[in-house]
């Protein structure tokens, strides 16, 4: 488990991360999400190590990580831009790697090297971007630690190569309890992986909470009625989270179980209703106007 | 359709359970196979929610995730080593490639020169001495290969630290397992070992040349070894200062600017105050062989060679520097990297230090063009002002931060002033300085004028023209006395000397005969003081004799005295006596010389200023090193006076007296000259007009 308890980090007069808490459980996927500047970078590389908070503290399974051999060989960091030795190969890395990391598995590095269609003798610096991260993920994987911290990794990957990644992701998670730690501006690229999202804004954590309990509490309804006195009572009942109106189509999202959703419509005899899937950004947009914030400002950019 | 995820009670969505039910989607960039798991086949992972493959084959053919099991294999420090070693394989290239250049290619160069020098049978012995001193000046104590380990120190800090000043390298090295402590020694240690080996595999294969040459003895290899203990302290020395450098700076450019002016600062600044001394005072002693050494800069150290004691000063200097360097690197925030200077108080000390430096340089080039107080001043001020501002955009690289943060630069302006004026106007009274009795141990004082002859140390050393001999052996206890003639050349100096930016300029009538003098007082707490002055031969002949009518000025002038260098050449040295004109017979001095040294020495105690002043020596007894047929042979030459009774008996006894001239002309009379004889001579030249 990471621990992250009260973390406030600045640089110069700003503050990147203001007294920030998160627990990250061993066994999900992570995802930490925000625009440009919330300081998802700067929390990825405290929890990596990199950098020390000015406060507060950081442990992996209550290990303090800064400066802590022992801490440090349970994560792997893959920055937003991966290092590699000028001049090196994918096999100098290898053997680099095999020195660095207590843990690290040259086979699998060499399988997935060949499974990805990277030359292990090519020099790195003719790669292009997405093979570099391409590259920097095997080390990831390879390294065998127990966290794999991704910063914007899936950023110039082609989408194949993305659904590749997840799949090997989900495949160690499964093999060997990985967690990764995905910190992404973009929504939908978590959607698919991630269990647990955190959310953050100007240094602080707006949200932190399990995707399926997110999806399991609010719901997505389309509906038409009769008439307007209809439409009152049946909206009456529900906990309306937003309310779209096109015409006399209304698009809802309320707070509830989809039973508990569907029990109610069949009470109040709807022209029409359906409960659509809700995407996540639908999800963050509803939960951060409830808490003041102009989400569509944060996620859209 | 959601899965229970059983570790966290929590139901996983469908697109992770999707995932495991198809097996892994394999990455794949080429044509998708006919495999159900292949990705393209799949499609994203996603949208799987139904048909699930069973086909879980992919799963070993990519190879499984493999859950850690077991110990970690260990990694040994030489493992560790030997990698970094592989990847700073240019480094090592470069070091072994600047130290073959000196150690073998100059060897062999070097000596091949040597060999062929003296070739005759009679110049053996000078073949072999030459062999020696070269083989000692190409790795031994006199080796310029200090060059090549400053370079090397340099370089290896600089590059095996320059990843802290990289956010990328940052992120790459600080999230391993490996402790920073760790990583400092292992690098440090590693550039150690590049030095170490490619100095010592060069100096062998030099010192195999060496041996193969004939050149190799035992005082030869004792001098290269004491050679490879100082680059090890001065390698260690630049080594630290320099990651000193890099932790205090978030750049490569601004480190090398900070390690250069760690290294020069204090070699410059003595430099200044030596140059500002030269060019205000006038009686600062110009010539720096009176025990001046730098005892702290490295790069000066190895540049005037000094002993032991610099030896001591190295080994804890590179102490305190890798101390100051491993607690740099500990406080060190990551983010720093980037910017110029780190600490706010290592800017603002740096940029005071060099502003000031810049004023100090400035003003003696512009009074030496200008001699203009108020010049000097506005000049001095505005360099530091202009430095300053130039520090600032470094600090920043902004240009338009030209002008923040203006105390510092104000700061140094002021205080380069203020040395300008101190120097100027001799505000602490250098010239007119004199030590108290109870301060000081001994004095000698330096008198060369004209009264030739060679002098040397006890142990051959030659010391005829650099005031050594008197340094040496000159122990002058009245320090009163010595004050007083100190004082009757201050005030004389004052009134007819000037400092023309650094040239001294007698301004007396040229029919003034003076002296120069070099006083020196040895102090009790170590310091050697120096004082130039001059004194006119109207000085009371009282406060002359008071010093030079002394047995320890008699001692410490005349070379017959510390006699070691003779005695060791007794059988190759010849005693001969002139008139000024004629030379008698030489006697050999293997037989004579004890009794003409004694016979000296008695009519030496005569000797006093007041004595040689007024007279002319009647001949010179000259100890001849050498043959006749050798004319460049050094002498030791003892003037003769009619007083001198003992020595004229000795004369007249072995035959070898010549009477007096009775017409001595001014050239004969000159070249008898003895101490202070000359000033009367100087009269009679100016009334011939040959002056």
């Amino acid at each position: 488990m990471i621990t992250i308890d009260k973390v406030r980090k600045s640089f110069g007069g700003d503050t990147a991360v203001a007294d920030l808490s998160l627990t990250i459980q061993k066994g999900q996927v992570f995802g930490l999400v925000g625009t440009n500047g919330a300081g998802k970078s700067t929390l990825l590389r405290m929890t990596a190590g990199v950098l020390e908070p000015d406060s507060g503290s950081i442990t992996i399974d209550n290990l303090p990580v800064f400066d802590n051999p022992a801490a440090k060989s349970k994560v792997y960091f893959i920055s937003d831009e991966p290092y590699f030795f000028s001049n090196s190969s994918a096999a100098d890395m290898l053997r680099y790697m095999c020195t660095a990391y207590p843990h690290f598995d040259a086979d699998r590095f060499r399988v997935l090297l060949g499974d990805f269609g990277l030359d292990p003798k090519r020099p790195i610096s003719h790669y292009s971007k997405g093979m570099k991260k391409q590259l920097a993920v095997i080390c990831g994987i390879a390294a065998n630690t127990d966290y794999l911290l991704c910063d914007e990794t899936f950023d110039g990957l082609d989408p194949v190569m993305r659904q590749g990644t997840k799949s090997l992701f989900a495949q160690e998670m499964t093999g060997r309890g990985l967690t990764p730690v995905i910190a992404s501006h973009n929504l939908r690229e978590l959607e698919d992986i991630c269990d647990h999202i955190g959310l953050l804004h100007r240094g602080g954590l707006l949200l932190s909470e399990d995707l399926a309990d997110m999806k399991l509490g609010i719901q997505k309804v389309q509906c038409v009625f009769k008439n307007e006195r209809e439409m009152r009572f049946a909206l009456a009942g529900l906990r309306v989270v937003h309310r779209e109106d096109r015409g006399r189509l209304i698009t809802l999202i309320v707070r509830g179980e989809r039973d508990e959703i569907i029990q109610h419509f069949k009470g109040v005899d709807p022209v029409f209703f359906e409960i659509l899937p809700l995407t996540l950004e639908e999800i963050f947009i509803c939960e951060t106007e409830v808490a003041g914030y102009d989400a569509r400002k944060l996620i859209l950019g | 359709m959601t899965q229970e995820n059983s570790s966290s009670g929590k139901k996983r969505p469908d697109s992770l359970s999707s995932v495991h039910e198809n097996g892994p989607a394999k990455a794949r960039t080429g044509a998708a196979s006919s495999d159900s798991s292949s990705v393209h086949e799949s499609g994203p992972v996603k949208a799987r929610t139904g048909a699930a493959s069973s086909d879980s084959s992919s799963v070993h053919e990519s190879g499984p995730a493999k859950a850690r099991t077991g110990a970690a294999s260990p990694v040994s420090f030489w493992s560790r080593q030997r990698e970094l070693t592989g990847r700073r394989s240019w480094t090592l290239a470069l070091t072994l490639l600047l130290y073959a250049i000196f150690h073998i290619i100059e060897t062999v160069l070097l000596l091949s020169g040597a060999m062929a020098a003296y070739t005759a049978a009679s110049e053996k012995a000078k073949h072999i001495q030459n062999l020696h001193s070269t083989a000692v000046s190409i790795l031994g104590t006199e080796s310029w290969n200090w060059i090549v380990t400053i370079i090397c120190g340099l370089l290896l800090a600089m590059q095996g630290f320059s990843w802290v000043d990289s956010r990328q390298r940052l992120d790459f090295y600080e999230s391993q397992p490996v402790s920073r402590k760790a990583r400092f020694i292992k690098i440090s240690l590693n550039s150690l070992f590049i030095f170490l080996t490619a100095y010592i595999t060069t100096g062998a294969v030099g010192m195999l040349i060496i041996t193969g040459m004939g050149a190799m003895t035992g005082s030869v290899f004792a001098s290269c070894m004491m050679q490879l203990l100082r680059s090890v302290i001065l390698f260690v020395d630049i080594y630290a200062l320099s990651v000193l450098a890099v932790m205090l700076t978030g750049n490569i450019i601004v480190a090398l600017f900070l390690d250069g002016a760690m290294l020069l600062y204090e070699p410059l600044m003595r430099y200044l105050i030596h140059d500002f001394c030269v060019t205000f005072f006038r009686t600062y002693v110009t010539n720096a062989s009176y025990g001046q050494q730098a005892d702290h800069s490295p790069t000066l150290w190895f540049a005037v060679k000094a002993g032991p004691r610099a030896l001591l000063m190295g080994i804890l200097l590179g102490i305190l520097a890798m101390a100051l360097a491993w607690l740099a690197f500990r406080k060190r925030k990551n983010e720093m990297a980037g910017r110029a200077v780190l600490y706010k108080p290592v800017r603002i000390i740096l940029k005071i230090a060099v502003s000031f430096a810049v004023a100090m340089i400035a003003i003696p080039a512009v009074y030496s063009v200008t001699p203009s107080t108020p010049v000097c001043c506005v000049i001095a001020a505005l360099a530091a002002l202009i430095t300053g501002c130039i520090m600032e955009v470094i600090y920043t690289f902004d240009f338009r931060r030209l002008t923040m943060h203006p105390a510092g630069s104000v700061a140094a302006a002021l205080l380069a002033v203020c040395v300008f004026l101190i120097f100027r106007y001799d505000a602490f009274g250098y010239d007119s300085w004199l030590p108290r009795a109870e301060d000081t141990v001994d004095a000698f004082v330096v008198y060369d004028n004209g009264y030739i002859t060679d002098r040397y140390l006890e142990d051959g050393t030659d010391a005829s023209y650099n005031g050594k001999y008197e340094e040496t052996y000159m122990h002058l206890t009245d320090i009163d006395a010595v004050d007083r003639l100190l004082e009757a050349g201050y005030n004389w100096t004052k009134a007819n000397v000037k400092n023309e930016s650094g040239n001294i300029v007698l301004t007396a009538p040229d029919t003034d005969i003076s002296y120069q003098l070099v006083v020196g007082f040895r102090m009790r707490d170590g310091r050697l003081v120096t004082r130039s002055v001059y004194l006119p031969d109207t000085t009371n002949a009282a406060v002359m004799d008071d010093v030079f009518g002394t047995d320890a000025f008699r001692e410490g002038y005349f070379p017959i005295y510390h006699d070691g260098a003779i005695r060791k050449k007794l059988d190759k040295i010849r005693i001969e006596y002139t008139d000024g004109k004629n030379i008698s017979d030489d006697l050999p001095a293997e037989t004579y010389y004890d009794a003409f040294k004694n016979a000296y020495e008695a009519d030496l105690k005569q000797f006093s200023w007041s004595f040689a002043k007024s007279r002319v020596p009647v001949g010179k007894v000259s100890l001849i090193f050498g043959s006749s047929a050798d004319t460049s042979s050094s002498s030791v030459n003892c003037p003769v006076y009619a007083e001198f009774t003992h020595s004229i008996a000795f004369l007249k006894e072995n035959g070898i007296y010549l009477e007096p001239l009775d017409d001595l002309d001014v050239d004969t009379a000159w070249s008898l000259a003895g101490p202070f004889s000359e000033t009367d001579l100087d009269k009679e030249m100016q009334k011939l007009g040959m002056e």
